[in-house]
């Protein structure tokens, strides 16, 4: 398969994301440049700047409609599925907290509260990610000291915190139908967790640390995507592209395949909706989107 | 004194006065019966008694009747009416030659009879005095023999024994190897079809590194105070060699001998007692000898090992500053007590069949350089080469001690440059014929190395820097000619590595980044199989020449450690991580029991061999699948199982959801409307004038 290679950011990727039809990619990078493009094309749509704030925008017409300002990074953001709340979560930085702050807006963005409704306190460690459960009953938060939280999402108590990896997690993604979710650790690992109990069903061990896991809508296959960092690599490996995402048989829990082409660890992956491809973001600056070829449709995987 | 008859006394046999002399000791009778006694006539017999009396009450303390000794030896029969000596008497009342006398205890009568034994009584009578208890046993021996019940066999002997070769009888004749990564080391087991097999391991099982035997007994370890050499299956240990500080071992070849060395300088050493060379038997754990080390230079790496064997253990030998010492096992006695004069000697090496040694000296005032092939004991020179211009020579032997290979780094006439020439002698032919290969200036040598088993040689040599070449030759017969056979070109190869079978070769291109391995077949000349294995550091083939395993070591490279198994054609069989690895040892085996007729046999039954064992390995590769087939479908099975309860949960929230979109239907991927909207984008206008068409005139038609 012949990736499409998307270069719109000189600094590394942080986050790619599709939309739910899946005809849009939306992507995120140290430069402060949240950019959309088409999927099936690569084409940009809208870029935009930013600080460590959270922005709200627009995706049509590229406007950006709000900002929140925060004391401290803000590492990760999500919409509550009926799009009325906005959770920002900030890091345990320049002497602040970590906290998860909610933010309600009208869907129609005719008012936008600038004071958070509800904060949420009592995180050991930056939240990496924020996931709200499709009933809008609860969130489940992953962060830097290796624990999985689950919060209610009402009153704002912590309902459970496990803590079953052994380094931070940087990554959460749901599963199509919201029952799983993956997580990918520093540790090496990738874990699938159910969602009710917050048991581990699945660990996926690699050589290297995890930045971002997704689970395929279509197959029971999972993605990881990682490497060693820049920094702690003695020897650069001149091997062209060599970093690698990984793709898992979810219930196997054997790797069945590996896609090169990053030059940089890869911090980023998504699979399209359709489970027909996927993309993914590097340390490199690039973004590639793949889409597979029928062998991997075709093949038996028993 | 009594008028005795003359009787002879009793010629007794001296074994039989030797069993009588320990039958006293094992007495346990307060009765005597002496022996030996006049026969006299039924008037004379009081007499007797009373000479008898005299005797024997002054010996010991006899026990007269009614007597109460107080000490409990009373005769449960109530004998105490008995009179301490009785001589019996047959019917006309003469004496029958003997008498009994009754002490009071048995100790009493066992001092008696050893005062007593051999009195000389009158003339011709002397006492021979016995224990009754003794009498009583002797006759009642049975006129029958029975022979005595086997007594049980010991089996201390057959179960304390280490089968050292132990291994060797796994069933699936699987190689072994041991693995030195981190803190662990682990002996493992290969099979071409399982997964490799941990067999034992342990951490700090040894401080530094470990070292195989060289018929794979023994695994030696390194520690503070010595080593230790461990074995048999259950990896016990063997034996210990106390060295403080050791660092460098050698063995013997057939494993009779242990050499360690610990490093100290010669100049903090005692000649008397020397600590840093110590030479060992190791069946029974003795120092055979210690020697002085080496001079210890800042630049050069030691020279290991320092004392070199001889083919079968008869002589070890040691160079030193013109002269090689050789030395006699096991006495480790210099050989014909002085050693070999060999002015400005540099290498020497043992030919490894033969007691031959070849050495060479280089260049000295107007002396050429010198090779030397030396028989010993008796130090007779079968060859010399003599040579001019010589900055370098490497001695190879061939494996089988057929040919010696001299690789000769020789100046140019202007002595800038430098070319390589191979001195090959055919050692078992008659007067030993050299034959050369020569190379030019530009030809840059990189590798040579014999074909164990076999008569061929390969050579990579480069005349361009970058593009290589690799030459093979055949001495074609122990008494041949020299042929070459076959040059490959075009090769980046640094490396040679035969199989230990010989036929089969791995031209390797190891390299900072590289690392790519090619499996020839020197035979037909074929490429059998390429393999790479990324910046790969050591090569090793398993003793059977099956398997050849590249490994990424960690004193060159601190990542990517870990090793890959290859078939002999270069398939991966097996690609394994190990953080930290520092050394991957395949275990040498002993050389094979079958002699020569018995190999040819099975080599001509090889096929049948062939298979049997394909179809065992079929068999097994069958029942692991099938076995791993089913745990896949149980696994599966769960999984489904699990997504259902999940989605009937779900089925049941499909409220929540709704509500939580604000009452939109969400839940459907596919209910969505699809309005096709045509886009029409202008990109360009293009305004074109046609000259060709004439202007309307008014002659044409219109209407």
């Amino acid at each position: 398969m012949r990736p499409l290679l998307l270069k719109g950011h000189e600094r590394p990727l942080t986050q790619v994301k599709f939309n739910r039809e899946g005809d849009l990619l939306f992507t995120t990078a140290k430069d402060k440049r949240p950019t959309l493009w088409r999927a099936d094309t690569g084409e940009r749509l809208v870029t935009g700047s930013a600080d460590n704030s959270a922005m709200l925008w627009h995706t049509e017409s590229g406007k950006r409609l709000y900002q929140w300002t925060h004391k401290s990074p803000v590492r990760a953001i999500s919409f509550s599925p009926g799009d009325s709340i906005v959770t920002a979560a900030t890091a345990k930085l320049m002497g602040q907290q970590a906290e998860i702050f909610f933010y309600r807006h009208t869907t129609d963005m005719s008012s936008v509260d600038p004071e958070p409704i509800m904060k949420l306190g009592g995180l050991e460690a930056t939240a990496t990610r924020v996931l709200w459960h499709p009933t809008s009953t609860f969130l489940i938060s992953v962060g830097e000291d290796a624990a999985v939280k689950k919060w209610d999402a009402e009153t704002g108590t912590l309902l459970e915190s496990v803590r079953l990896h052994k380094k931070g997690i940087n990554d959460a993604q749901w599963s199509a139908s919201g029952e799983q979710f993956v997580t990918a650790s520093s540790d090496c690992t990738a874990k699938v967790w159910d969602t009710r109990s917050l048991e581990v069903l699945k660990t996926f061990s690699v050589e290297a640390p995890v930045n971002s896991a997704s689970m395929s809508p279509a197959a029971d296959h999972v993605l990881l995507g990682g490497g060693q960092e820049a920094s702690q690599v003695t020897t650069t490996g001149n091997r062209e592209g060599k970093f690698e995402a990984r793709l898992f048989h979810t219930v196997y829990e054997t790797e069945f395949g590996r896609v090169r082409g990053h030059f940089g660890p890869i911090n980023t992956v998504a699979f399209t909706p359709d489970g027909k491809g996927y993309v993914s973001g590097g340390e490199d600056g690039f973004v590639r989107l793949h889409y597979f070829d029928e062998v991997y449709f075709d093949r038996d995987y028993n | 004194m009594t008028d005795v008859e003359v009787l002879p006394a009793m010629d007794l046999a001296p074994e039989l006065e030797s069993f009588r002399k320990n039958a006293r000791h094992n007495a346990t009778s307060s009765v005597l019966v002496v022996d030996g006694l006049p026969v006299v006539s039924a008037e004379k017999a009081d007499k007797l008694l009373a000479a008898l009396s005299k005797i024997f009450a002054k010996v010991g303390q006899l026990r007269y009747p009614s007597e109460d000794v107080g000490d409990g030896s009373g005769a449960a029969d109530g004998s105490s009416g008995r009179p301490p000596i009785v001589i019996p008497r047959d019917e006309a009342g003469s004496t029958l030659g003997f008498a009994l006398v009754e002490y009071v205890d048995a100790e009493q009568a066992a001092i008696a009879a050893v005062a007593t034994n051999r009195f000389q009584f009158g003339r011709s009578n002397t006492f021979d005095v016995m224990n009754a208890a003794d009498v009583l046993r002797i006759c009642s021996v049975a006129d029958e023999f029975t022979p005595p019940p086997e007594p049980p066999v010991a089996n201390i002997v057959a179960e304390k024994r280490i089968n050292l070769k132990g291994w060797l009888l796994e069933p699936r004749g699987r190689e072994q190897f041991a693995v030195r990564h981190g803190l662990e080391t682990d002996v493992m087991w290969h099979d071409p079809v399982l997964p490799i097999e941990k067999d034992y391991g342990r951490a700090h099982w040894t401080d530094s590194y470990v070292v195989w035997s060289p018929l794979g007994s023994y695994l030696t370890t390194f520690h503070l105070q010595g080593v230790a050499l461990w074995g048999g299956t259950k990896w016990e240990k063997i034996v210990r060699f106390a060295h403080p500080n050791v660092k460098l071992v050698d063995y013997s070849p057939n494993e009779k001998y242990l050499v360690t060395y610990n490093g100290l300088e010669p100049e903090r050493d005692d000649p008397a007692d020397p600590k840093a060379v110590i030479v060992w038997e190791i069946a029974t754990g003795m120092k055979l000898r210690s020697f002085v080390g080496p001079p210890i230079m800042p630049d050069e790496p030691l020279p290991w090992p320092l004392f070199r064997w001889s083919y079968d253990d008869g002589y070890v030998a040691r160079m030193g500053k013109d002269l090689i010492s050789v030395y006699e096992m096991p006495s480790v006695g210099l050989l014909d007590k002085k050693s070999i004069k060999v002015p400005g000697v540099r290498d020497f090496a043992w030919s490894p069949t033969d007691n031959y040694l070849v050495y060479w000296t280089p260049e000295h005032d107007e002396a050429p350089a010198r090779v030397c092939l030396m028989e010993l004991p008796s130090r007779e020179e079968l060859r010399q080469k003599a040579l001019y211009a010589v900055a370098d020579i490497k001695l190879h032997w061939q494996q089988e001690g057929n040919f010696l290979c001299c690789k000769i780094d020789r100046f140019t006439k202007s002595r800038k440059g430098q070319f390589t020439n191979f001195e090959l002698f055919r050692v078992r032919a008659k007067n030993i014929p050299i034959e050369i290969v020569e190379y030019k200036e530009k030809d840059d040598v990189q590798a040579f190395a014999w074909e164990p088993k076999g008569v061929r040689f390969a050579v990579i040599h480069r005349d361009t820097p970058g593009s290589g070449s690799v030459s093979f030759f055949s001495m074609e017969a122990v008494s041949g000619t020299l042929k070459p056979l076959f040059t490959v070109e075009g090769k980046t190869c640094n490396q040679l590595h035969w199989s230990p079978q010989g036929n089969f070769i791995v031209l390797a291109t190891l390299a900072a980044q590289a690392g790519a391995l090619e499996f020839y077949n020197a035979n037909d000349q074929e490429l059998l199989g390429t393999g790479e294995h990324y910046m790969c550091t050591d090569l090793a083939w398993d003793p059977t020449g099956r398997f050849l395993t590249s490994s990424v070591s960690f004193w060159r490279n601190k990542m990517e450690n870990g090793f890959s198994i290859w078939t002999f054609n270069g398939k991966e069989l097996t690609h394994e991580s190990r953080d930290e690895l520092y050394q991957f040892v395949w275990r040498p085996r002993p050389k094979s029991l079958l002699d020569a007729a018995a190999q040819k046999k099975v080599k001509k039954e090889l096929r049948s061999y062939r298979d049997r064992y394909e179809k065992e390995d079929d068999e097994l590769r069958a029942s692991r699948a099938s076995r791993k087939a089913a745990g896949r479908k149980a696994l599966r099975d769960a999984w489904q199982a699990y997504l259902d309860e999940c989605e009937a949960r779900r089925a049941e929230e499909a409220a929540l959801r709704r509500e939580a979109r604000g009452g939109i239907e969400s839940d459907n991927e596919d209910d969505y409307e699809v309005i096709q909207e045509d886009v029409t984008d202008v990109i360009d206008i293009q305004q074109e004038v046609d000259t060709s068409r004439k202007m309307l005139d008014s002659e044409d038609e219109r209407d």
